[in-house]
């Protein structure tokens, strides 16, 4: 194609003089983020994230304090400009050094655990999707035997079974909350591969790996990206919980972990109990509202203004 | 059963670039096993474009598919040959197919508005048609992708070949759908109705280009259209498709001058013409009158009998013979036997 006619200027295609056309490439991602950033609830959730992010990931460096250590009298009330701002349980810890340090394997256990599900989820859901017939049969039967087990039950049972360290946490939340999202993959899928520009793309040669992660997935991201936004707060939740049931690992602090011990003196000390609450609700609601940010910006049914 | 173009008219080459044998393509769905297509053969010569027509759900897309060998999940080739090169692409392996497409075969989609990928920049993706093929660099990739997308006349291509799909208009497009179908110099353009979807004023642009493109490359392309003034302008044989099967088939120019089936002829008959204007003498259009019928609820017979004007009894019970009726023409039609029982 190297003796291409120099094009003169004046074939142009009628339909494209009709209506203006944009002067720069913009991506659909970055459209994405124009979009996000213009939604108040959406940002609100962000800076709270990333205040959140901030004191957990910086805080435990700065304040360099045991949050295990008995720190004053228990039971001392908040008093914000005393010497503990938050208050005390009922061993004398405290609470603000127990948010700060409890941050991080909070966060981490709802990441890993989000990402687990994500990568089980995305892997089964895009097989079964793409090739659909016996594979998508067997792969989906997998996915219901996992989906019926309830998922807090599920997450009880190997935390008791094997040890009950943060990885572990992770892990069985992980296994327990991939089907939703082999659902939802295969779903898209079974969607996308039937549309033109699939075959398009087969027709020029393109083998069956490439057309899954290149051409697929990457079409099959927006309602992933949101369900993986909301499913990191679920983690959380359920990691939470598993801690309150004392399932967690005891020997690392974490939200979860203060509102279990300290749950039979909430009449005493609710402090106690209510800030590890209020940090938990804060960042499930903070990364709620990015996810549903996310949804609102990357439908394309809102996008067409 | 006898079937069209068993016997090579004479007129055509040789040594065809593509060449259809009795093609049955059997689709399994609800109505049991559907024969989408029955016993369809043609063949294409190096360099020469051969339109195939007929109405929407005749077998012209399926035609199209077969070849490429991406038939949707339920039907698939039961018997027949499609000899390509040295290969019989009825029965190579996925991953010489996989080889052949794009590089030696390529395909122009009916609708190029979702033929592209809508998170890929136009460049991307010829470069990866281009990469799939060719040992050549990510950066050589994308100056041929400007190469190309000036090749089919895009205005600005430095500054277009990084744009996305959505940043042009449909007839824009399909010229994006064509750089990527010559990308690689193929040897046969399969172009599924390539301009139906778009301004007619763009059809006719879109048509130049692929002709243009098609003599630089010496490259065969099979024309699907439902548009006998298509058909006429741009292919130099033509076969007529009807319920799965081909009812006539010849070069272009006797097909058009002589057409032999009542269906062709009716289709000839919906070209408005110059010289004969439905203003001046005061009648409209003439249509073929009915539907085409679907097809599971083909039997034996013409698929054409219960819509021909010129149906006989046996028309509705058994399969029409093909009869020759010239050099380049060929008709499977009752009202012609006796001329071969004579012969």
């Amino acid at each position: 194609m190297t003796d291409a006619l120099r094009q003169p200027a004046t074939t142009t295609d009628p339909v494209d003089t009709t209506r203006p056309r944009p002067a720069k490439a913009v991506h659909p991602a970055r459209e994405t983020l124009i979009l996000f950033a213009s939604n108040p609830a959406a940002l609100a959730g962000t800076v709270i994230l990333a205040f959140i992010l901030a004191v957990s990931l910086i805080g435990p460096a700065v304040m360099d304090a045991d949050p295990f250590a008995m720190a004053g009298a228990p039971m001392t009330p908040p008093e914000l400009f005393g010497d503990y701002p938050l208050g005390t349980d009922y061993l004398g810890r405290d609470v603000l050094t127990g948010i700060v340090y409890g941050g991080r394997p909070t966060l981490a256990v709802g990441a890993i655990a989000a990402g687990l599900s994500l990568v089980i989820g995305i892997g089964i859901g895009a097989l079964a999707g793409y090739f659909g017939g016996l594979v998508d049969q067997m792969l989906m039967k997998l996915t219901e035997f996992f989906q019926v087990l309830p998922a807090l039950l599920f997450a009880m049972v190997l935390v008791t079974l094997f040890s009950s360290s943060l990885w572990t946490v992770a892990f069985a939340i992980g296994l327990a909350s991939w089907p939703s999202v082999a659902r939802l993959t295969r779903a898209e899928f079974k969607r996308i591969r039937k549309l033109d520009y699939v075959t398009a793309d087969r027709a020029i040669g393109a083998t069956d790996s490439r057309l899954i992660w290149l051409v697929v997935l990457p079409n099959a991201m927006p309602p992933l990206i949101v369900s993986a936004a909301l499913s990191i707060g679920i983690a959380i939740l359920l990691s939470a919980g598993l801690n309150f049931l004392g399932l967690g690992d005891a020997n690392t602090m974490t939200w979860g972990l203060m509102i279990g011990t300290s749950r039979d003196y909430i009449l005493d000390a609710w402090w106690a109990v209510t800030i590890p609450g209020a940090a938990i609700f804060l960042t499930v609601l903070a990364i709620s509202l990015i996810g549903d940010g996310l949804n609102d910006a990357l439908n394309p049914k809102l996008r067409e203004r | 059963m006898e079937t069209l173009s068993k016997r090579m008219p004479a007129g055509q080459q040789a040594d065809p670039t593509l060449d259809v044998r009795n093609l049955n393509v059997a689709l399994k769905g609800r109505y049991g096993t559907i024969r989408v297509l029955n016993d369809v053969s043609f063949s294409v010569g190096k360099g020469q474009t051969l339109g195939v027509v007929g109405e929407s759900g005749c077998g012209k897309s399926m035609t199209l598919l077969a070849v490429m060998r991406l038939l949707p999940g339920q039907a698939s080739i039961s018997s027949g040959a499609i000899r390509f090169g040295g290969d019989n692409l009825a029965e190579v392996s996925e991953r010489r197919m996989r080889q052949l497409r794009g590089d030696r075969i390529s395909m122009i989609f009916q609708e190029p508005m979702t033929a592209l990928n809508p998170v890929l920049t136009v460049g991307e993706q010829i470069s990866e048609a281009l990469r799939l093929h060719l040992d050549i660099s990510r950066k050589a990739a994308w100056d041929r992708a400007v190469e190309l997308l000036q090749a089919v006349r895009i205005p600005a291509p430095e500054r277009r070949v990084g744009e996305y799909p959505h940043q042009f208009s449909g007839g824009m497009r399909q010229r994006v759908v064509i750089a990527m179908a010559v990308a690689c110099e193929p040897d046969l353009i399969l172009a599924d109705e390539p301009t139906t979807a778009l301004d007619v004023t763009v059809q006719a642009q879109i048509f130049d280009q692929l002709r243009e493109l098609q003599q630089r490359l010496e490259a065969s392309m099979v024309l699907v259209t439902h548009d006998m003034g298509v058909i006429s302008e741009m292919t130099q044989r033509v076969v007529v498709m009807y319920g799965g099967m081909s009812i006539e088939a010849g070069d272009t120019a006797e097909i058009m001058r002589r057409p032999a089936h009542p269906y062709t002829q009716g289709l000839i008959a919906c070209l408005p013409e110059l010289g004969r204007t439905s203003r001046q003498s005061g009648v409209t259009l003439p249509e073929i009158a009915g539907v085409v019928p679907p097809l599971h609820e083909l039997g034996a017979g013409c698929p054409f009998a219960a819509r021909c004007a010129a149906a006989m009894p046996h028309c509705f019970t058994r399969t029409p013979p093909t009869v020759s009726l010239g050099e380049a023409h060929e008709v499977a039609c009752w009202l012609y036997s006796t001329e071969e029982a004579a012969a």
